[in-house]
């Protein structure tokens, strides 16, 4: 029971990681600016960079916080780490449902405008696989604010499962946050135009902030009621 | 009294002439001048990122170039979210998917 908690923590807090949009968002642009002035080559190898540059920096940020975990606590976080992690959740769920987006018929997001156009830059500058793959590191180090308590849960999850499903359940949390990306990669190649995209993230935008702020609520609630609950009793 | 009361007289002068100051600033920054080219390139990289033909979509560009280039003429003061909003205006007639990208170009994140 305690092994199938910790796994459906994992794949919660993945889910609600792969809601965030700022990867979405960056690819997209990355295909804009990249169709306009590559060859079809050339943007396929640099959106297969991105994709895989927020798959690997994933699973590094989650395996270094295990390791983070362990050295500090040298046991997977209990009681008062649990119940920190619940709090942040939850507040954090507010802020999703709240500030993740800007206001208006678009999808702006919560970054500065400077990040912004830094993205929108660097994403018209990238020419081989390389860079997109550090563009895609990019942009999961700057959605660090809104996904490190996911990264903590997952984490300290991770930890109480058995040796052999960790990097198995590891890699199963970085693919399931990358699945938004290859999902439109594959619909962009089967001939989804980038408006048809775009469009469906405007009119979806209150549906993916909400699910996704529930998702968060739902970890919160997991780790109270299957963690600190059971525990006392 | 008197003293205080031309003090602070004297200081919302200074306040209403900075502010003055900081509006026209901000207004010579955003003002642009209507570049015809500029337009037409910015609607065929457009066109070419929705995969459209680029002979048609040529014709399009400079059709609502011709367009835009008449309103920016009875303007004295125009902005570059202004020429967007105008282009894409007239650009919908002709493709909407391509106006919807043209418009919303910069606000995707």
């Amino acid at each position: 029971m305690e092994g199938l908690v910790d796994v459906l923590v994992v794949m919660l807090a993945s889910i609600a990681n792969a809601g965030l949009q700022l990867g979405t968002g960056t690819l997209l642009l990355l295909y804009n600016e990249s169709l306009g002035r590559k060859v079809k080559k050339t943007t396929r190898s640099v959106t297969c960079g991105f994709i895989l540059g927020s798959f690997l920096l994933s699973v590094l940020l989650i395996s270094t916080t295990m390791l983070l975990i362990l050295l500090i606590n040298s046991h997977p976080l209990v009681e008062n780490g649990l119940i920190l992690l619940s709090s942040l959740a939850i507040a954090m769920a507010v802020m999703v449902i709240g500030l993740y987006f800007r206001r208006g018929k678009n999808t702006m997001l919560w970054i500065p405008d400077f990040a912004a156009k830094y993205f929108r830059k660097r994403a018209g500058k990238v020419d081989t696989p390389v860079e997109g793959m550090a563009l895609g590191m990019t942009t999961v180090v700057a959605e660090l604010p809104f996904s490190v308590v996911l990264i903590l849960i997952a984490a300290n999850s991770l930890l109480n499962l058995p040796q052999a499903v960790i990097i198995l359940a590891l890699v199963g949390y970085a693919l399931i946050t990358v699945m938004p990306l290859i999902i439109m990669k594959l619909l962009i190649k089967n001939g989804t135009t980038l408006a048809e995209i775009q469009r469906w993230r405007v009119r979806n935008k209150t549906f993916l902030r909400i699910f996704t702020g529930i998702c968060y609520i739902a970890l919160a609630v997991f780790i109270i009621a299957f963690k600190l609950l059971e525990r006392a009793q | 009294m008197r003293l205080a009361e031309k003090a602070k007289a004297k200081y919302k002068k200074a306040q209403a002439v900075s502010k003055a100051s900081e509006q026209k600033a901000r207004a010579d920054k955003k003002k642009v001048k209507f570049s015809r080219k500029k337009l037409i390139d910015d609607i065929m990289f457009e066109a070419r990122v929705l995969g459209r033909h680029t002979g048609s979509a040529k014709i399009v560009a400079e059709k609502v170039a011709d367009e835009v280039e008449q309103w920016a003429e009875r303007r004295e003061f125009i902005t570059a979210d202004d020429i967007r909003r105008a282009a894409s205006l007239r650009l919908k007639k002709y493709d909407e998917d391509l106006a919807y990208i043209y418009k919303n170009y910069g606000k995707i994140i």
